[in-house]
C-alpha cells in the first residue's frame, strides 16, 4: 500500500539550533494548515557525535503532528523538502520508494564560509537528491546571503525558486517583552549553541561586550567554558549561562540590547537566533553586514561602536521604544509562520486537504534490534538491555544474543534469544574463538537484518567488531556504563567501532576518574538506566503477602552475589548471624536466575529464608533495609528505590568500581559502607545501624531527595529514533575501495 | 496617549515629505522615518491587514513599488507577488521592466487579485485612460484596483509632447509629470475610465480613531487629495448577489492561530439552524469552525467532524432562565477563548440574553445574524435584538414575495444572500449510485416522505394516512427518513417501506422519483434546486415559519404541489395522483429550473467568502 502525504520533510532532525528550530515551525505550521506531513529523518555527514534527535522535533512526532517515516516505505508525496544541503552530499545508503511531485532543497547555510572555504558541493548534493528522489531540484535559499553564494549556472535539471524559504518564527511562542526605558547598568545579551565560532575576536569582544561592570551587564545563554579557551580571563560582568532547549524567550525577555558579533571565520546565513531577538521586541545592534537581512529592524555597528549607540538609546526612550515596535513589527510582517500555508500552496497548489483523507497512515514496517551484551556470571548488561527493550515501541522488535548465563531472563520476558559462550568456559583459544565469534554474528545479523546493534559491555570483542564492519549501514550502539578501572583502558579505542556511545549516568559520578571519564563530551550521557523505575514496584503489603512475611517482621534482604570472583563468605556469615541475633528479623536471602549452587547454601532457621527473584527490585517495598553488593543495578536500584542499604561492593580485578559506588552512598548519606577486606570486625556495629529506625528514616529521605528520570527511556528513544534513520554520513561510492 | 506609529514598520518616529523647497507635495511630520512609508502606504495597509488580504493565494502587481509595501508583499506571497517599472535601476531590490504604455498585453486579463499603484498615472506618457483600464482589466472578478494620483486644483490639464522641466513642474507639479489630476473634474477624467466613487472619505476605509495611531493627518481623510487611497472591487459579471467583502467581515489580522467561527443555534427537536451553519462551516477553507447548540441533533455536526457543545435549553434544564443565560455566557465565552473564536454567527429567530451579554463583552468579537425571512408575525418583537449584531445576513428565500411577516421592515441593514444550501445540488449523488447506497431497485418508482419529527398532531395523524394510501398503490416504494429521535417505528410493509437515517439526505435525492414533505426553509429550497417533484404539506403549527406560504408560492408557479391539513382526504388522494403521474412530474421539474435559472448560486458559499474575505471569483465557484 502506498501512503500520501502533502509534504514530507527530510532532515537530520538530530541539529541542535536553528536548523530543527525552523523545521519544527513548518511542521507546526503545515499540520496547523491541515496538511498531512511526514519527517524522514537523516544521520547526515555533519554531526559525528551521538546527538538525539532535537526534543521539538521528536514532540511534534509524539503529538502526531507528523508522521515518523521508515526509509523503506512505500510513498508518494505531492512536495518533498530537504532541509540542509549536507545531507545529501552524500549519496543515501538504500534505496527509496518514494516519488513526489515536486523536489526542493532548502539551503540554509551560504556555499562559502567566512573565509572561502566550501561548505557543501551543491553539485553533488543536486545530483544526488535527484537520483534518490527521481525530480527534478528545487533550490531554496534561506536568504539574499545565501542566494548570493551560489552559482548562476546549475544543471539542467535544477532550478532557483524565486522567493526565499525564509525562517519562520511563531509570535506566540515569542511574547513581546514589556518596554521598560533602559538605564544604566543595562543588560546586554546574546544567545546562540555553543561555538567559539558564534564568538567574535577577543579584541572585538571587549568592545562590543564591554567590562564596565557599571553601566553593563552581559549576559550569554550558550556560552560556558569554551569561551574561556577563545579569551582567556572572562570579565566579572559576564554571566554565562549554559546551552538549553527551552527558556530562551525568558531569557531574552531579561534584556535591554541583544548585541550579536561573530568569527570572522563565520558565514551567517540567516540568524534565527537574531529573528528571535527581534521577536522579543528587543533593540537589536549587529555588525553591518546584516543590514540586507533585517533593514531597519536592527541597529549596525562595529564593535567600536556599540557604547555609543546603546548612549543613544538610553537617553532617548522615546527613540528605544520605537526600535523595540520596529523589530517585533519587521518579525510580524515578514517572518509569521502564519504565512508558510501560503508558502507552501505557492508550490504545490492550494489543495490544503491531502487526497487520501479516507485511510489511516500505513505502520511502520517491522523492524528488528539486536542487542548483544557479554558477562557470564553477571545478569548486569542483560537488565540494562531489557531495561531499553521493554521500552521499545511494538514496531521494533528486540532479539538477544548473550553471553551472560542469565539468558532465562530475557527469553522469560518473551524475546528471541542466542547464547554465545565465553572462551574461557570453552577454554577456547581466544584467536580461534574470535574467529568463530565473528561468523556466528555475522550469520546472525545476516539473517536478523537489525536496523540497529546494541552492544552492552566493558570489553569490546574482536569478533564482534570484525561481523560489524561487514555490515557498516547497520547502527551500532555501545552502551557502556563508567566507572571503569584502568586495566580497561584499552577497549576504549574499539569506540570508533560504533556509530554512539551511550553511557548510562551513574549517581556516584564525581567518584570517576577512570578511562571514560575524559570522554563525556563525545557520548549521549543518559541518566541512571533501571530496568523497573520504583514506582513500578508492588506495594509493600502486596509484596510481604508474595513473600509470606508474617506481620511486625523486619525483612533485611541479602544481594551479595555468587561469590565467584570475589569470596565473601566469611562476611555474609558474620552479617547474617548479627541480623538473625535479633527475634524479629527475617534474613531473606536473594538468589539471581544463576546462583550456581543454591543448594550449597547453609540454611541458619526458619528466620533465615532463600528465595529466587527476578527482578528482585519489583518485590523490594517488602524490604527494610537491604544488604548488597554495588554493581551498577543494584546500586542504583537501592538508591533511587529508597531501600536503606549496607553496601559491600565487590572489589573483584574485573569488576567496575563498585567501592566507589558505595563510599559516595556513605558520604552522602544514602547509605552505608562496609569491606570485607577492612571491616570484617566490625559487623555487630554496621547491622546495628542499619536497623536503627532513625537511621533509616534518614537515608531514606536523602534518597528521595535525588531528581531522577529513568535513563531507559532516553536509550530506547534514542533507538527508536536511530531505528529509521536513513544514512548519508559515509560515502557509499567509496564501500570496497579502501 | 500613544504617540502615532506607523503600523507597517512601528516606528514612532516621523519626518517631512522629500522635495524641493516650494514643491506643492511637501507635507510636515507625515514619513515614516523607519520604512519611509506615507499616508496613502500606511491606509493601504492598515486595508490590507483588516480584510485578511494579507495571507492566501494571491497574485499581486504593483508598479512604482515602495519598497515599505513592496517587502512585506515579496514576503507574503513569495513568487505570486510581481512589482515592476519602467526603471527598475532606481530600485535597490529586484524590479521587473514594465512599460504601462506597450507592455501590458503581456498579462492574461483576469489574472491578478490586487493591482496596486500610487502617483503612476500621472506619469504614463501615453493614453492614462486607456492604462487605467488595461490595469482594472488585468483583476479577476472580486480582485481590488487600489491606487492613488496627484492632484492639484485649476482642472485636469497634460501635455503628451516634449516640454521643459519646468514647465512640467509649473503646469503639472512635478518635472517629470505627463499630467495632473484635478479634483473639480476627476470624475470626468479618470472617473470615465474607473468607477472611482463620487466622493471620498477615508473614514468609510478605517476608522477615525485608527487614522490618528497610524498618523493618517484629518486633512487627507475626505475629499480627492494626493492620499486618497481609491479601492475600486472588480465587479463579478452580472452577479446579482455579489456581497460588498466588507472590511468588518474578514479576519482583523492574517492570525497566528487562526481566527475560528463559532455557530450558535438552538432548536431541540429541528435541525434546520444546524444544517444551514454546517453549510456555511463546510465551505469555510482557512479558517475553523466550532459549533454551540441546542438541537438534539448535535450529533450530525460531529459526524461532519466539527467540534460541537451540547446546551441544553432552559426549558429542557429546568433551569431558572436568569441563571441558564449565564451559563450560557459562560460556556460561549469558554469556547471563544478555547478556539481562538474571533466570529460568532447566530441562527436563532430569538436572541438569548445569554448571547447579549456575550456580545456586549467583547467588543471585537464580529457578531453575525443568519436571520431567515417568513417569520410567524408573533416573532415580531424579537426583531429589535439586531442592534447587537452589526452584521445580518438574511438568507434569500424564493417565497420571499409572500412573505408579509416581521422581517420584511427591518431589511436596511441586512445582507441578502441566495438560498443556503448544505449540498449543492450539483454535490448529489447520480441516481443508480444513489439507489444502490440505498439498497433500492434500480426500477420502480420511489416515493421520499419525510413528514416525521413534528409535534404536530394533526400532521402525525396525515402522515399515517398517506402512507397508507401510497403502499395501497402497487409498485410504490417509500423512503421515509427518521432522525435519532424517531425511536423504533415498524415499517408498513416488508419491502416496500423503509425507514433510514440519513444525514446530509439530500446526497441521495436523485435517488428519488417524488418527494411528500414538509416545506422548511432547507427542505423547500433544497427540493426546488434539485427539481424534485415535490408535494409540500406544510406544518402549520404556530411556532413555525411560514411554511404554507412557501408551498403556495411554489405552487402557484406550478413547481410543486401542495396539500394542507384542511384539505380532506379526498384531496391528498388526488393530490398524490397528480405527484405520481410523469407528465405532472416533468412538468414541475421544467418549473423548478426555470425558478433557479442557469446559474445556481449558494448563499452558504457567498457568505463562507465573505468570512475568509475571499475576493477571487474561483473560490466562490
Amino acid at each position: 500500500m502506498s501512503a500520501t502525504l502533502d509534504i514530507l520533510f527530510v532532515a537530520d532532525a538530530r541539529f541542535e539550533g536553528g536548523t530543527s528550530t525552523a523545521l519544527a515551525v513548518e511542521i507546526r505550521a503545515a499540520a496547523r494548515a491541515g496538511l498531512r506531513t511526514g519527517l524522514l529523518a537523516i544521520k547526515g555527514p555533519l554531526l559525528g557525535l551521538p546527538f538525539p534527535m532535537h526534543p521539538d522535533l521528536r514532540k511534534l512526532i509524539d503529538d502526531g503532528l507528523t508522521e515518523r517515516i521508515d526509509p523503506d516505505m512505500r510513498l508518494t508525496a505531492r512536495l518533498t523538502l530537504i532541509h540542509h544541503p549536507t545531507i545529501v552530499e552524500n549519496r543515501p545508503t538504500r534505496r527509496l520508494s518514494i516519488t513526489t511531485d515536486k523536489l526542493l532543497i532548502v539551503l540554509h547555510h551560504p556555499m562559502y564560509d567566512g573565509n572561502g572555504r566550501r561548505q557543501y558541493d551543491l553539485d553533488r548534493v543536486i545530483a544526488h537528491a535527484s537520483d534518490a528522489f527521481g525530480a527534478d531540484v528545487h533550490l531554496a535559499p534561506v536568504s539574499a546571503v545565501v542566494r548570493d553564494s551560489l552559482p548562476r549556472l546549475l544543471p539542467p535539471y535544477a532550478h532557483m525558486l524565486e522567493e526565499d524559504w525564509g525562517n519562520l518564527v511563531e509570535l506566540d511562542d515569542w511574547p513581546a517583552k514589556p518596554v521598560r526605558p533602559p538605564a544604566y547598568p543595562v543588560v546586554i545579551g546574546r544567545h546562540s549553541r555553543p561555538d567559539p565560532l558564534k564568538w567574535p575576536t577577543a579584541e572585538d569582544a571587549h568592545l562590543a561586550y564591554p567590562a564596565d561592570g557599571s553601566r553593563f551587564r552581559v549576559r550569554a545563554l550558550g556560552a560556558d567554558a569554551y569561551l574561556a579557551e577563545k579569551y582567556g580571563t572572562l570579565p566579572t560582568n559576564w554571566e554565562l549561562i549554559p546551552f538549553a532547549w527551552d527558556g530562551v524567550p525568558d531569557f531574552l525577555g531579561t534584556l535591554d540590547f541583544y548585541v550579536y558579533f561573530h568569527d570572522p571565520a563565520w558565514s551567517e546565513a540567516f540568524g534565527r537566533t537574531i529573528l528571535e531577538a527581534l521577536a522579543t521586541g528587543l533593540v537589536v545592534i549587529l555588525p553591518p553586514h546584516f543590514a540586507v537581512l533585517f533593514a531597519k529592524a536592527a541597529v549596525y555597528a562595529e564593535p567600536a561602536e556599540v557604547e555609543s549607540v546603546i548612549a543613544r538609546f538610553v537617553a532617548d526612550p522615546v527613540l528605544y521604544r520605537s526600535q523595540c515596535e520596529q523589530a517585533r513589527r519587521f518579525v510580524e510582517n515578514n517572518y509569521d509562520a502564519a504565512i508558510y500555508s501560503d508558502r507552501v500552496a505557492r508550490i504545490i497548489g492550494d489543495e490544503t486537504t491531502s487526497p487520501a483523507g479516507d485511510g489511516l497512515f500505513p505502520p511502520l514496517p517491522q523492524r528488528n534490534v539486536l542487542f548483544a551484551s557479554s558477562n557470564g556470571i553477571g545478569v548486569g548488561h542483560l537488565t540494562q538491555q531489557l531495561a531499553i527493550a521493554q521500552r521499545l515501541p511494538p514496531d521494533l522488535t528486540p532479539v538477544f544474543a548473550t553471553m551472560s548465563y542469565s539468558m532465562k531472563a530475557a527469553v522469560q520476558h518473551g524475546y528471541q534469544a542466542h547464547f554465545l559462550p565465553h572462551h574461557r568456559i570453552l577454554e577456547a583459544d581466544p584467536e580461534d574463538w574470535n574467529t568463530c565469534l565473528a561468523e556466528e554474528l555475522f550469520e546472525l545479523v545476516a539473517h536478523l537484518r537489525p536496523t540497529v546493534f546494541a552492544y552492552d559491555a566493558t570489553a569490546v570483542f574482536e569478533g564482534v567488531t570484525r561481523a560489524l564492519d561487514m555490515f557498516p549501514d547497520i547502527f551500532k550502539i555501545w552502551v557502556r556504563r563508567p566507572l571503569w578501572q584502568e586495566s580497561h583502558r584499552v577497549f576504549l579505542e574499539f569506540s570508533d567501532s560504533f556509530d554512539a556511545v551511550i553511557e548510562p549516568g551513574e549517581l556516584a559520578e564525581t567518584f570517576d576518574h577512570g578511562p571514560t571519564a575524559a570522554c563525556r563530551k563525545e557520548v549521549f550521557l543518559v541518566p541512571p538506566v533501571l530496568h523497573l523505575d520504583p514506582s513500578e514496584r508492588m506495594s509493600r503489603e502486596s509484596a510481604r503477602a508474595a513473600l509470606g512475611i508474617p506481620d511486625g517482621m523486619t525483612v533485611v534482604a541479602f544481594q551479595l552475589g555468587a561469590g565467584a570472583n570475589f569470596d565473601v563468605k566469611d562476611l555474609r556469615a558474620a552479617l547474617l548471624a548479627e541480623v538473625l541475633r535479633r527475634p524479629d528479623t527475617i534474613a531473606l536471602e536473594i538468589q539471581s536466575p544463576i546462583t550456581p549452587n543454591a543448594a550449597g547454601l547453609e540454611i541458619l532457621g526458619e528466620r533465615h529464608r532463600t528465595v529466587e527473584l527476578f527482578p528482585s527490585f519489583r518485590f523490594s517495598r517488602a524490604f527494610d533495609a537491604a544488604i548488597s553488593a554495588a554493581g551498577y543495578n543494584t546500586f542504583h536500584e537501592q538508591v533511587l528505590g529508597s531501600i536503606p542499604t549496607l553496601f559491600v561492593p565487590n572489589e573483584g580485578d574485573e569488576m567496575d568500581l563498585q567501592a566507589s559506588r558505595a563510599r559516595w552512598a556513605e558520604l552522602t548519606g544514602r547509605g552505608w559502607m562496609m569491606r570485607r577486606d577492612y571491616d570484617l570486625g566490625f559487623a555487630a556495629q554496621h547491622v546495628e545501624r542499619l536497623l536503627d529506625p532513625l537511621e533509616r528514616a534518614a537515608v531514606i529521605r536523602r534518597c528521595q531527595s535525588i531528581v531522577w528520570k529513568n535513563g531507559a527511556v532516553d536509550i530506547a528513544r534514542y533507538v527508536e529514533d536511530h531505528a529509521r534513520m536513513l544514512r548519508t554520513d559515509w560515502d557509499i561510492t567509496k564501500l570496497g575501495s579502501t | 496617549m500613544t504617540p502615532p506609529a506607523c503600523n507597517i514598520c512601528g516606528s514612532s518616529a516621523f519626518g517631512d515629505t522629500y522635495g524641493k523647497a516650494g514643491s506643492a507635495f511637501i507635507r510636515k511630520n507625515v514619513r515614516c522615518e523607519g520604512c519611509g512609508s506615507l499616508e496613502r502606504h500606511r491606509l493601504i495597509f492598515e486595508v490590507l491587514r483588516m480584510r485578511g488580504l494579507l495571507s492566501g493565494n494571491r497574485r499581486v502587481l504593483h508598479l512604482a513599488p515602495e519598497e515599505c509595501l513592496a517587502t512585506i508583499l515579496r514576503n507574503r506571497f513569495g513568487g505570486n507577488y510581481l512589482c515592476g517599472d519602467l526603471d527598475p535601476g532606481q530600485f535597490s531590490f529586484p524590479v521587473t521592466r514594465i512599460d504601462l504604455c506597450s507592455d501590458l498585453d503581456r498579462f492574461a486579463p483576469a489574472s491578478f487579485d490586487i493591482v496596486l499603484h500610487n502617483h503612476v498615472l500621472e506619469h504614463v506618457a501615453c493614453d492614462y485612460k486607456a492604462v487605467a483600464a488595461r490595469l482594472d482589466g488585468l483583476l479577476k472578478p472580486g480582485g481590488l484596483h487600489i491606487f492613488s494620483v496627484p492632484f492639484l486644483e485649476g482642472g485636469f490639464r497634460e501635455a503628451l509632447d516634449e516640454r521643459t522641466d519646468d514647465y512640467r513642474t509649473d503646469h503639472f507639479g512635478q518635472w517629470d509629470h505627463m499630467r495632473i489630476f484635478s479634483p473639480e473634474d476627476f470624475l470626468q477624467t479618470l472617473g470615465s475610465a474607473l468607477p472611482v466613487p463620487e466622493e471620498y472619505d477615508a473614514t468609510r476605509l478605517v476608522p477615525a480613531e485608527r487614522l490618528f495611531a497610524i498618523n493618517v493627518p484629518e486633512d487627507a481623510w475626505r475629499g480627492f487629495n494626493n492620499n486618497s487611497v481609491f479601492l475600486l472591487e472588480k465587479r463579478q459579471p452580472e452577479d446579482a448577489f455579489a456581497v460588498s467583502p466588507a472590511t468588518h467581515l474578514a479576519s482583523a489580522r492574517p492570525p497566528h492561530r487562526p481566527d475560528a467561527v463559532l455557530f450558535v443555534s438552538a432548536n431541540g427537536i429541528g435541525q434546520g439552524h444546524l444544517t444551514r451553519q454546517l453549510a456555511v462551516a463546510r465551505r469555510l477553507k482557512h479558517r475553523p469552525a466550532a459549533f454551540l447548540t441546542m438541537s438534539y441533533s448535535a450529533g450530525i455536526v460531529r459526524d461532519m467532524g466539527f467540534p460541537v457543545h451540547f446546551v441544553p435549553h432552559h426549558a429542557l434544564s429546568g433551569e431558572e432562565p436568569g441563571a441558564w443565560n449565564a451559563r450560557l455566557a459562560t460556556e460561549i465565552e469558554l469556547l471563544l477563548d478555547a478556539y481562538h473564536v474571533t466570529t460568532l454567527i447566530y441562527d436563532v429567530n430569538f436572541v438569548f440574553d445569554g448571547i447579549i451579554e456575550v456580545l456586549r463583552n467583547h467588543a471585537k468579537l464580529q457578531a453575525v445574524w443568519i436571520r431567515r425571512a417568513m417569520w410567524p408575525s408573533h416573532h415580531a418583537s424579537y426583531i429589535g435584538a439586531g442592534v447587537h449584531f452589526p452584521i445580518i445576513i438574511e438568507p434569500d428565500d424564493y417565497a420571499a414575495a409572500l412573505d408579509a411577516g416581521p422581517t420584511t421592515t427591518d431589511r436596511a441593514k441586512t445582507t441578502l444572500v441566495p438560498p443556503m444550501l448544505l449540498i449543492d445540488p450539483s454535490e448529489r449523488l447520480e441516481r443508480g449510485a444513489a439507489r444502490q447506497s440505498l439498497g433500492l431497485p434500480q426500477e420502480g418508482f420511489v416515493v421520499l416522505v419525510d413528514l416525521s419529527r413534528s409535534s404536530n398532531p394533526d400532521l402525525t395523524h396525515l402522515h399515517g394516512r398517506l402512507l397508507d394510501d401510497l403502499l395501497a398503490r402497487p409498485d410504490i416504494h417509500i423512503v421515509e427518513l427518521k432522525s435519532p429521535l424517531t425511536g423504533n417505528v415498524a415499517p408498513r410493509h416488508p419491502t416496500r417501506h423503509r425507514l433510514v437515517t440519513l444525514h446530509p439526505a439530500y446526497a441521495h435525492s436523485r435517488a428519488f422519483d417524488a418527494a411528500i414533505v414538509r416545506a422548511g426553509y432547507n427542505t423547500f429550497h433544497e427540493h426546488i434546486a434539485g427539481g424534485i417533484p415535490t408535494l409540500f404539506v406544510p406544518d402549520e403549527s404556530p411556532d413555525m415559519d411560514r411554511q404554507v406560504d412557501r408551498a403556495r408560492w411554489a405552487q402557484e408557479r406550478g413547481a410543486a404541489l401542495m396539500h394542507r391539513l384542511g384539505d380532506g382526504e379526498a384531496g391528498l388522494s388526488a393530490a398524490i395522483d397528480r405527484l405520481l403521474s410523469a407528465d405532472a412530474r416533468a412538468a414541475l421539474t421544467a418549473a423548478c429550473a426555470a425558478i433557479t435559472g442557469a446559474r445556481w448560486q449558494n448563499g452558504a458559499d457567498v457568505l463562507a467568502g465573505m468570512l475568509e474575505g475571499r475576493f477571487d471569483g474561483e473560490d466562490t465557484e
